[in-house]
């Protein structure tokens, strides 16, 4: 049965293959279906595996965007790992280990590291939060400290712009005003105040350099732009009611927001809270598109949780993908625009606490509480090994049937 | 992908029945069932799928247990199932295992069976389909580095892990034995000279030793002068008329001085011995040759030989402790090593052969040595040699005699009556220590005092045993007598023979008249009474039961392989009735010409008494006590009815029977009707679930039945009654007017 789909994929493919020779088919569209292609056809990899690095939960992990090459991982034991991830890429079966490692003894953490991030434009440096209240800049090549900003509360998340060349790091702490520190100078430059609770999430919008997003336990989710005194653009609203943007009563979901993420064209704004539910705004109208993402998502920790969106779109146009992890360890892939749940990656046996996306092989790595990085891959159509042969094969004995 | 009804039907009441029965171990026919219908298409599998992960999900240890065990069938051979249990592996884990804080539900011993299974399963599929389905390899190491399973000693629980465990072990053992082999040959190559050398040496010992038959001189030596010894003793006896041959050939087989006697011809022809001058070889005699056991070559050793017996006897050890187990152990490895795998055959084969002739011709020196008297007891010389010189320096003397005779003077006569061991004098009473005392030589042991009466019981019975061979019986009173006798009943004496004939008897003959102490004088009759004659010719008779002498097994083919070994009169309490089984336990019946033949198929008796027994097993494994599910009597058909009641109080009823007493009649309680009760009784369990709605009986609660019930608060309430109206007795019994 199983092998019967396989050749329906090969035909399929050969097929378009000869569209595209043909000049059926424009060269884009025949990328983006074989790419919509693989992306759904996404599964466990059973030929990579990531050695358990962490002693703890792995808490957050990133892919930097220079080369799409680098992993880094960020764990609940305060330690920092990084990863090769061509290492041995040829082998049959391959174990990518850790290249280089931080540790609580060494001058790192002191507290679980609660997010890291590869600086967006270089990979020679990264920065990390933590729940020790500081978050520390590191030079990759020495793996060393070359700056750190203490913010005195526990620090969520911090998220700095792809996109704008002013260098700065928002940050989301237990404190409710937003600081942005500049790497510029070291130094804090000004804070966005307005939250009223904790602000678990920040995310820097990829279209405009200084539009900001955060989401906060008052239930809120606040579009600043840096720039201006009274920086809170709008508080975006559930109800999408009449009130004014910057209403007392305006809250984006009905419980804490703990996870804000901006779609790659940075037109619209995914948010999700500890209500279980995941909803899309429009960043043109700031309001919300009522997409429906059903009831199977459960989100009840108080940590950062960001979903991730595919960052390709793919046909039909301006289509994409967000996957969220859910609390009952597995990750739920919708589909961006209609809500519809295209698939339900099982198979970790943690809770899902982080998702990275890579964008060269259309791999999704996910970090989970059981200390343990996992590998999500295109199902590989030309995997013909004998021992998926030995899998795949009946072995019913003859006694059986009679 | 179409649905058949039918068999969907078919499959979800087959998988409820199996995981619903309870048991520790699944029906085979009915798994059989499941892969029939499952293997016929995929959409089976699926349904199948669904229906284990329900029945996974049922809050009861036992349910979960039998459905894993299904699972573990259908997972090894279906890839659609594998599939779709490797897809939610994680939640058959937590079902299974109990990962991620989901305990499993009670009963306790079955969670853990299931929680054993599950690991055993994970280990081993893990094992082959690891690289396959990544979810396997992950719920492996999550067991491994999260819940700190031990993967070590598990034992394997599907069939291909089984045989594979097998194979290695076979693996090992020849490989082991080829190793033997190996270092065995190398030291055959090495040792066999050696041997070959010895045995040499003893040989040229032997030569010397012992003549040869062509050796005249010595033959003659042996022949013509008579020995001083008997060691060859000659009868003659007066021959028959035909020509007797010597026929007992082994004698003269290795002995090299047996004479060969042959028919009279050839002893004619080749007579070097001169055997008619001696008037032996005449065709009238016949010649009996016996040669003494002990030193059957007739060579003794003297200053002469001495040096060639140590030189024997150094080789003959040598053989003894050395080279005959060598040779022993290398033919036992040769043997056992697998020729197939031995490189080259030749060298194999030469081995064997080098193997079998060094066997051979040490076995030979070995008898050799020891007709020669050489063996390990006569090491350091002949036995006879050894005594004397002991006796040249030290002088035997009786210890115990000597001890006595120094304390007393003289040894008192000890009891010398042969002792019965096995017999003790006084059971009851034996005097502990009485072994002990009976070498001590001032004791003079339990004498045995024959009465007089017995001496001339005795004496009767020789005159008697004589006049019977002697002189028969002729007279008339002599003749009804015997005849009265022949038809007496024999009984083992006892106090009633004395008065059995007695009508009346009298006491206190002496004409004196006595007084007792308290009863005072008697009537004056002096006659015991009837009754008391009448009890004194009671006879006490100790009843001893014949039981059977060989108490048959059940020889029920149970799941394990083995026959059942229980033996009972007629049932056994897990297998039912006891018939005659074959060697598989199959059921045979016994045929017109008294042979026994095996039971079809098709009359199936045992089927429901096995599902039976398995129930009842499983119960008693689960919670030691009997607290099934009762609930729906589906099932009540007569054969249901009789191994329901194969209970104990069955068992108890054989046991009676077949010592010839009455049933027991268990009491019934006032106020139930007899039907009720039986009705009750014949209900069947549906199945083996234990009842975990029922809360676990706690001491306290045992204790309140006891306490709570009607007899007992009576007992009190009497007791309390009991005590007042003592209490006014005692008052009043107080109050003076």
């Amino acid at each position: 049965m199983n092998s019967r789909r396989i050749r329906c994929n090969v035909g399929h493919v050969k097929n378009s293959f000869f569209q595209l020779e043909l000049g059926l088919v424009r060269p884009d569209v025949f990328q983006k279906r074989f790419l919509n292609k693989r992306i759904t056809d996404i599964v466990l990899d059973p030929s990579t595996s990531i050695e358990r690095a962490h002693t703890g939960a792995v808490n957050t992990i990133d892919i930097e965007e220079a080369e799409a090459r680098y992993l880094i991982s960020g764990g609940g034991d305060g330690s920092i790992h990084v990863y090769d991830l061509d290492e041995s890429e040829r082998e049959e079966r391959r174990i990518i280990k850790s290249i280089a490692s931080v540790n609580r003894s060494d001058d790192g953490h002191r507290g679980g590291v609660s997010r890291v991030r590869w600086y967006p434009f270089d990979n020679g440096m990264f920065t990390t939060s933590s729940f020790d209240s500081t978050i520390k800049v590191w030079d990759t090549n020495a793996m060393e400290v070359a700056c750190t900003f203490d913010l005195a509360n526990k620090v969520y998340s911090h998220a700095m712009s792809s996109k704008a060349t002013h260098g700065l790091i928002a940050t989301a702490s237990a404190d409710p005003r937003i600081r942005l520190c500049d790497l510029k100078t070291g130094a804090y430059t000004h804070s966005l105040s307005g939250h009223r609770g904790t602000v678990l999430s920040v995310e820097w919008s990829p279209r405009h350099d200084y539009l900001l997003a955060s989401g906060s336990t008052d239930t809120t989710v606040r579009l600043w732009d840096i720039r201006k005194s009274s920086s809170c653009l709008c508080s975006l609203d559930l109800h999408n009611s009449a009130s004014p943007p910057l209403a007392e009563s305006n809250s984006a979901h009905t419980r804490a927001v703990n996870g804000v993420s901006f779609t790659p064209d940075g037109l619209y704004l995914v948010t999700t809270g500890h209500d279980d539910k995941m909803r899309l705004w429009n960043l043109y109208t700031g309001q919300n598109t009522l997409t429906n993402y059903g009831t199977m998502i459960r989100n009840q920790f108080v940590h950062n949780l960001s979903p991730l969106i595919s960052p390709l779109s793919v046909a039909p146009p301006s289509s994409y993908y967000v996957f969220h992890p859910s609390d009952d360890r597995s990750i739920l892939m919708f589909d961006l625009m209609d809500g519809s749940l295209v698939k339900r990656l099982t198979g970790s046996y943690g809770r899902v606490t982080a998702l990275a996306w890579r964008p060269r092989t259309q791999e999704i790595y996910s970090a989970g509480n059981d200390h343990d990085i996992l590998v999500w891959s295109p199902k590989n159509i030309d995997r013909n090994n004998a021992l998926q042969a030995l899998a795949d094969q009946d072995t019913w004995s003859d006694s059986d049937s009679d | 992908m179409t649905i058949n009804i039918e068999e969907r039907e078919t499959l979800s009441t087959l998988i409820l029945t199996i995981t619903k029965s309870g048991d520790l171990y699944l029906d085979p026919t009915q798994v059989k069932q499941v892969k029939k219908i499952c293997k016929k298409s995929d959409t089976n599998v699926r349904i199948a799928y669904e229906l284990l992960m329900i029945q996974l999900q049922r809050k009861h240890a036992q349910i979960r247990f039998s459905s894993t065990q299904l699972i573990a069938e259908l997972f090894q051979r279906s890839h659609v199932f594998r599939e779709l249990l490797v897809a939610d592996y994680s939640i058959f884990l937590q079902l299974t295992v109990g990962i991620h804080q989901n305990p499993l539900p009670p009963p306790v011993l079955f969670a853990n069976k299931t929680k054993q299974l599950a690991i055993s399963l994970t280990n081993e599929w893990n094992a082959k389909y690891g690289s396959v389905y990544k979810q396997i390899a992950l719920g492996y190491d999550f067991l491994k580095y999260h819940l700190k399973v031990d993967f070590t000693n598990l034992v394997p629980v599907t069939d291909e892990a089984r045989s594979a465990e097998q194979r290695a072990q076979e693996e090992m053992t020849r490989r082991l034995r080829q190793k033997k082999y190996e270092k065995a040959a190398a030291e055959m190559e090495e040792k066999a000279e050696d041997i070959q050398d010895n045995i040499r040496k003893m040989n040229s010992c032997f030569e010397i030793l012992v003549p040869k038959l062509d050796d005249e001189a010595a033959l003659n030596a042996i022949f013509n002068v008579p020995t001083t010894e008997k060691d060859i003793s000659t009868t003659v006896n007066t021959a028959e008329t035909e020509t007797t041959h010597n026929d007992d050939d082994d004698d003269n087989r290795n002995e090299d001085q047996a004479i060969e006697s042959d028919n009279d011809e050839e002893i004619l022809r080749h007579d070097p011995l001169g055997v008619h001058e001696n008037a032996l070889g005449s065709n009238r005699y016949k010649l009996t040759i016996t040669l003494n056991k002990d030193n059957p070559v007739d060579v003794v050793e003297s200053e002469d030989n001495r040096e060639v017996f140590s030189t024997l006897r150094e080789c003959y050890r040598l053989v003894v402790k050395k080279h005959w187990p060598l040779v022993m152990d290398w033919l036992d490895i040769l043997m056992k090593a697998d020729r197939e795998a031995c490189e080259p055959k030749t060298e194999y084969d030469r081995l064997l052969r080098l193997a079998i002739d060094l066997k051979k011709s040490v076995a030979d020196a070995k008898s050799k040595s020891e007709d020669l008297g050489v063996n390990m007891d006569t090491m350091y010389g002949p036995n006879d040699h050894d005594s004397d010189e002991d006796n040249e320096e030290f002088e035997e003397v009786d210890i115990l005699a000597s001890r006595n005779d120094k304390k007393k003077g003289k040894q008192p006569k000890r009891n010398t009556q042969p002792s019965q061991p096995k017999k003790p004098r006084n059971a009851v009473f034996a005097m502990q220590g009485e072994d002990i005392l009976k070498d001590d030589p001032t004791y003079a042991g339990g004498t045995r005092v024959v009465s007089r009466r017995q001496e001339q019981e005795s004496i009767e019975d020789s005159s008697r045993a004589t006049s019977e061979v002697s002189t028969p019986p002729i007279d008339d009173a002599d003749a009804t007598r015997q005849e009265l006798l022949a038809r007496a009943p024999v009984v083992p004496w006892d106090d009633d023979l004395a008065v059995w004939d007695k009508k009346e008897m009298a006491f206190n003959t002496s004409g004196l008249e006595r007084s007792h102490r308290f009863l005072g004088v008697g009537d004056g009759s002096n006659m015991v009474s009837d009754a008391t004659l009448e009890r004194m010719k009671m006879r006490t008779r100790i009843y001893s039961p014949q039981l059977p002498k060989v108490i048959k097994a059940c020889r029920y083919p149970m799941s394990n392989g083995r026959l059942c070994m229980r033996r009972d009169l007629v049932r056994c309490p897990y297998h039912g009735p006891i018939v005659p089984r074959d060697e598989y336990g199959q059921i045979q019946r016994l045929t017109e010409d008294g042979r026994y033949v095996p039971v079809e198929e098709e009359d199936k008796g045992l089927d429901d008494a096995q599902e039976a027994a398995l129930i009842d097993r499983a119960i008693a494994a689960a919670s030691g006590s009997s607290s099934s599910l009762r609930s729906s009597a589906t099932r009540s058909t007569s054969k249901a009815i009789i191994k329901d009641q194969s209970s104990w109080e069955d068992i108890e009823d054989d046991v009676h029977l077949a010592l010839g007493l009455e049933k027991i009649e268990p009491k019934r309680k006032r106020g139930q009707g007899g039907s009720n009760e039986n009705k009750k009784k014949n209900k069947k369990p549906a199945s083996a679930l234990v009842n975990i709605t029922k809360p676990p009986e706690s001491s306290r609660a045992r204790l309140l039945r006891h306490v709570g019930s009607k007899s007992s608060r009576d007992s009190v309430e009497q007791d309390r009654q009991m005590e007042k109206t003592s209490q006014s007795k005692d008052t009043r019994l107080n109050r003076w007017r």
